[in-house]
């Protein structure tokens, strides 16, 4: 089989997996397409996810049912104020094995393969430090040994807009480290319905696995093996280019309510989550399209905004339309 | 890999781009050079309004002019406007594909040299978009808006010349307007309806009937031109300089048209001719209109003379035609006897040395022979006119006398002319005739028949009757074919003279009323007002001292002093019974000819002042101030109107006086002209 059959067939394998995935997991969470596919384009990207919601929406149902799909292990960390980063890594605990005694690391609930960090936000800074640490290396260090975390390793993180006090924001650099922010949407009146249905009712719904690690990790391959044209790639830069203050084709709204713009990771999450995007289309290369669509989810919490724009209550999101209906794709 | 240039769905590609990639360009030269247009259709229309540059004949030629212009702005728009990259079309294409193909990206690898399987499937996969997207909408030529100013600026440029006339001329003659000064003021508002072209076509029309009846052809399209001309000017689609240059050309030609050598020696033989008929009775009438020269009154005795012959008897006739053969042969003898005479004369001074006055009789000699021979032929018939025409023709060529040669010419297309339609006239008659006889054998209609044989001589009088060749017949067409030529040189010259007042009225119209040419005009009116003028040779003559009153030009016209608003109203000093023609147009500055100036103001009330002439009813000046403070009377108005402006008529003719001021006379005339019944 040539290089291009072969291809052709990897693409084919591609999206239908990837369309299984999303079917089993639209199974039992009702609507939310736009979180689901940002799900799993960071999984697919080998990416972390930060989900923004009310409480009640499904965020917790969502990634519970996608670690489900994907017949990977779960964990779920409930982060509190009092929470430890010890309690997310694992901490050496004194074992007695053969009458001696010694110290073993205990594992924490971070050496798994998606991982639900339930309200980031109320851990301290110094326990979403560890976190965000295991996050970027996908490696934990106890005291002089390494561990490597499993592979593939996804972090989805959710935050609560509502409840500010006694929260930790989390740092703009530690922000950086999620590919995509997503935010849950309330469902509506018919999406609504639908959730009773599916969660009040006698009826159980069983997700079974669809695809397992070795094949997110031979997706994730495929992805990274596409080629990305320099014309597309040039359209990400000017986009990134443009959520900078100093920057040339910088509206002039982004002049006036941003702080500092994306970061280069900002660009790889753009063009990863782009190839992504095209495949899941049966595509073999990037549009522009492709582009505008997963910009927003890339950037809005990559955008720091000043006062001007809090005070006004502008959006990273309004900015980011602005700034996308600016810049001519060519 | 194959090298992805040479891949068939990239040329396909191309091919797509290359189209979308065009019809940008004729987008952009559209959105861009619609403005340009604009601005060109505003300047036309500025150009035109205001007719700063001459406005051309030919609609079409002027629509070409301006449409070469704009198409060739157009395409230099176009071609310095920068060509579109390959990558700006392929986003282009793919936006009007939805924006998500993968169109873009595939010329992003074949640019780039990119040889990934991926590369390869995506320029595949890019073909198979364009084939299922909708590629024409790509790079539209225009957008809506745009497409509804194409229609409308091209039929701008086809129509606009025709559409945008000139705007008539609103120009002053009399261009003083003092405010101050409450000295009566002509202001001349010559708008469209304006009495200047009323005249000039006035006068034209009238030429153009003479030229009708006895002019010849070329006369009367030269005529026709001159007309045009005016009415062109009088529309504003001829620009005042053009139409002179033309008029100039015209009044050439008629020049050359007027000048027949011929005529010299004709009115020399007619003139003796008819002092010999005077003698007679029956010819005297017929005389005195061949001594005056007038060609209309020849014609009229020739008519007359064609009724009484037609109640003569036969007898009666020969009797007439030898008197009138006597009469030409007298007069031929003694042309032949006083040009032998001068022969003599000539040889004489010659021998003394004179060469000059030796020439001179020499010459007059030979007109004299001419005329002779002239007088001798008339009552020959037409044959042995042309004979004799020939044999000058020959002696002319031989000397290489071009004006005689052509002068001769047209004496023998018209004696050919005149033959020709003497045979017409002829079978006309013959088959008149024949109608007539067979009414006349008829009984009832035998009198009708006679009358109708008669009507038709007398139809035919003047055509010349071939078959009879009679004497009489004969001179009476040398007498129509020379009171012809005397009317052709007529309205020629008449011609010229309107050419030449168009002409002036045509280089006052471009300057606005101060011409080159009518310095003299403005000095003129300057004296009118009462300040020196500049010492133009155009100057009045002095005002008149009564004694030698009328029209003594040499001393002006007497009505210095009668009619000033001054001094000596009403004296009739200036007022003349009319007298000889001066020496000419006067030469020295006329003075304060309208008096001085005096302000009228409310108060001032005029006061007729009495005359010294008692018993001859009001003078001149009482009814025309009568008739202007109680409104106009007209039947005294009109009377004194049409005296003075036959008086002017007859002093216009004379050619000395500059066609500028002859204009303006009539021009003056036409304005003060009675209405409402007059005539």
């Amino acid at each position: 089989m040539s290089d291009k059959e072969t291809v052709q067939k990897d693409v084919e394998h591609f999206g239908k997996s990837l369309n299984r995935l999303k079917d089993e997991i639209q199974k039992f969470i009702v609507g939310q397409d736009e979180v689901v596919s940002g799900t799993i384009t960071c999984l697919l990207s080998a990416g972390h996810v930060l989900l923004e919601g009310v409480p009640g929406l499904g965020k917790t149902m969502l990634v519970t049912t996608l670690a489900k799909a994907l017949e990977l292990p779960f964990s779920r960390i409930q982060f509190t104020p009092d929470l430890m980063p010890a309690d997310i890594l694992g901490t050496n605990v004194i074992i007695e094995e053969n009458g001696v005694k010694q110290f073993k690391f205990q594992r924490g609930p971070v050496f798994t393969n998606i991982l639900l960090a339930d309200e980031i936000n109320r851990a301290t800074p110094k326990t979403q430090s560890a976190l965000l640490e295991a996050m970027q290396e996908k490696i934990v260090t106890v005291g002089n040994t390494t561990y490597e975390l499993p592979k593939p390793f996804m972090v989805l993180a959710t935050q609560n807009p509502l409840e500010m006090e006694g929260t930790y924001p989390l740092p703009e650099a530690q922000v950086d480290r999620f590919m995509f922010k997503l935010i849950v949407p309330f469902p509506t009146k018919d999406e609504l319905h639908k959730i009773m249905e599916r969660t009040t009712g006698a009826k159980d719904i069983n997700i079974t696995p669809v695809i397992n690690g070795e094949t997110i990790m031979a997706m994730r391959n495929l992805v990274r093996s596409m080629p990305v044209p320099s014309n597309v790639q040039d359209y990400a830069l000017k986009i990134l280019s443009a959520t900078h203050p100093e920057g040339v084709d910088t509206p002039k709204e982004v002049k006036r309510y941003v702080r500092f713009g994306g970061s280069p990771r900002a660009a790889q999450a753009i063009l990863l989550a782009g190839r992504v995007r095209a495949l899941s289309e049966g595509r073999y290369a990037l549009s522009f399209d492709d582009i505008k669509k997963v910009a927003k989810p890339a950037l809005r919490h990559r955008l720091i905004l000043n006062f001007e724009a809090e005070a006004e209550g502008i959006k990273p999101d309004d900015l980011l339309d602005t700034i996308i209906k600016n810049i001519k794709a060519e | 890999m194959a090298d992805m240039n040479d891949h068939k769905n990239i040329r396909d590609l191309n091919s797509v781009l290359g189209k979308t990639g065009m019809r940008l360009r004729i987008s952009r030269v559209c959105r861009y050079a619609l403005p340009v247009w604009a601005v060109l259709i505003t300047i036309l229309l500025v150009v035109r309004f205001f007719d700063i540059r001459e406005y051309m004949e030919h609609s079409l030629f002027v629509t070409l002019n301006w449409f070469a212009l704009i198409s060739g702005v157009l395409l230099a728009i176009g071609a310095l406007m920068p060509s579109f990259s390959r990558r700006h079309l392929a986003s282009i294409v793919d936006e009007a594909a939805g924006g998500n193909t993968v169109i873009p990206a595939a010329i992003a690898f074949q640019e780039d040299g990119e040889k990934s399987p991926f590369a390869e499937l995506a320029m595949e996969q890019a073909q198979q978009q364009l084939n299922e997207s909708n590629i024409p909408s790509a790079g539209r030529i225009v957008i809506p808006r745009e497409a509804a100013y194409i229609p409308f600026l091209a039929l701008a440029l086809i129509f606009l010349p025709a559409f945008v006339s000139k705007p008539a001329y609103d120009f002053k003659i009399f261009d003083f307007i003092d405010t101050d000064d409450h000295l009566v003021v002509i202001k001349a508002d010559f708008n469209t309806a304006d009495p200047q072209f009323a005249v000039l076509k006035d006068e034209l029309k009238d030429l153009l009937r003479k030229a009708s009846l006895m002019g010849d052809k070329r006369t009367k399209q030269l005529l026709n031109d001159l007309q045009k001309i005016v009415s062109d000017v009088e529309k504003g689609v001829l620009s005042p300089v053009k139409a002179a240059q033309k008029v100039e050309q015209i009044r050439k030609d008629l020049e050359d048209n007027s000048k027949d050598s011929l005529l010299d020696e004709k009115d020399i033989a007619f003139e003796e001719v008819a002092k010999n008929m005077r003698k007679e009775k029956d010819l005297k009438d017929l005389a005195e209109a061949l001594l005056k020269k007038d060609p209309m009154e020849i014609k009229k005795e020739l008519n007359e003379l064609d009724k009484k012959m037609s109640k003569m008897t036969e007898a009666q006739k020969k009797k007439l035609e030898e008197k009138m053969d006597k009469a030409a042969k007298d007069a031929a003898d003694k042309l032949k006897k006083d040009a032998d005479n001068l022969a003599k004369q000539s040889q004489a001074e010659s021998k003394k040395g004179n060469k000059s006055k030796a020439d001179s009789l020499n010459k007059k000699s030979k007109k004299l022979a001419k005329a002779s021979d002239l007088a001798k032929n008339m009552t020959k018939d037409i044959e042995k006119k042309k004979e004799y025409i020939r044999s000058r023709m020959e002696q002319a060529q031989k000397r290489n006398d071009k004006k005689e040669l052509e002068a001769l010419k047209k004496e023998m297309e018209k004696l050919q002319k005149q033959s020709q339609q003497g045979k017409q006239g002829q079978q006309g008659k013959q088959g008149q005739q024949g109608k007539q006889g067979q009414q006349g054998k008829q009984g009832q209609q035998g009198k009708q028949g006679q009358q109708g044989k008669q009507g038709q001589q007398g139809k035919q009088g003047q055509q010349g009757k071939q078959g009879q060749q009679s004497k009489s017949g004969n001179m009476k067409n040398s007498m129509d074919r020379y009171a012809r030529s005397r009317s052709e040189k007529n309205t020629s010259n008449q011609g010229k003279m309107t050419a030449e007042e168009i002409k002036e009225a045509m280089k006052r119209l471009r300057n606005q009323g101060a011409s080159k040419d009518s310095g003299g005009i403005k000095d003129f009116f300057d004296r009118a007002k009462g300040s020196k003028g500049g010492g133009s040779k155009m100057g009045q003559g002095k005002p008149g001292n009564g004694k030698n009153p009328g029209y003594k030009m040499g001393k002006g016209q007497g009505q210095g002093k009668g009619q000033g608003q001054g001094k000596g109203q009403g004296k009739g000093k200036g007022q003349g019974k009319g007298g000889g023609k001066g020496q000419g147009w006067g030469t020295a500055n006329g003075g304060k000819l309208m008096g001085k100036e005096t302000r009228l103001e409310k108060t001032v009330k005029d006061k007729q002042l009495t005359s010294k002439r008692h018993g001859d009813g009001p003078s001149r000046f009482d009814v025309i101030l009568g008739a202007s403070e109680k409104g106009f009377s007209k039947h005294n108005y009109t009377k004194v109107y049409v005296k003075y402006k036959e008086a002017a008529k007859e002093l216009l003719k004379d050619e000395k006086i500059p066609p500028t001021y002859k204009h303006l006379i009539k021009v003056y005339y036409r304005l003060i002209r009675p209405r409402d019944g007059g005539n």
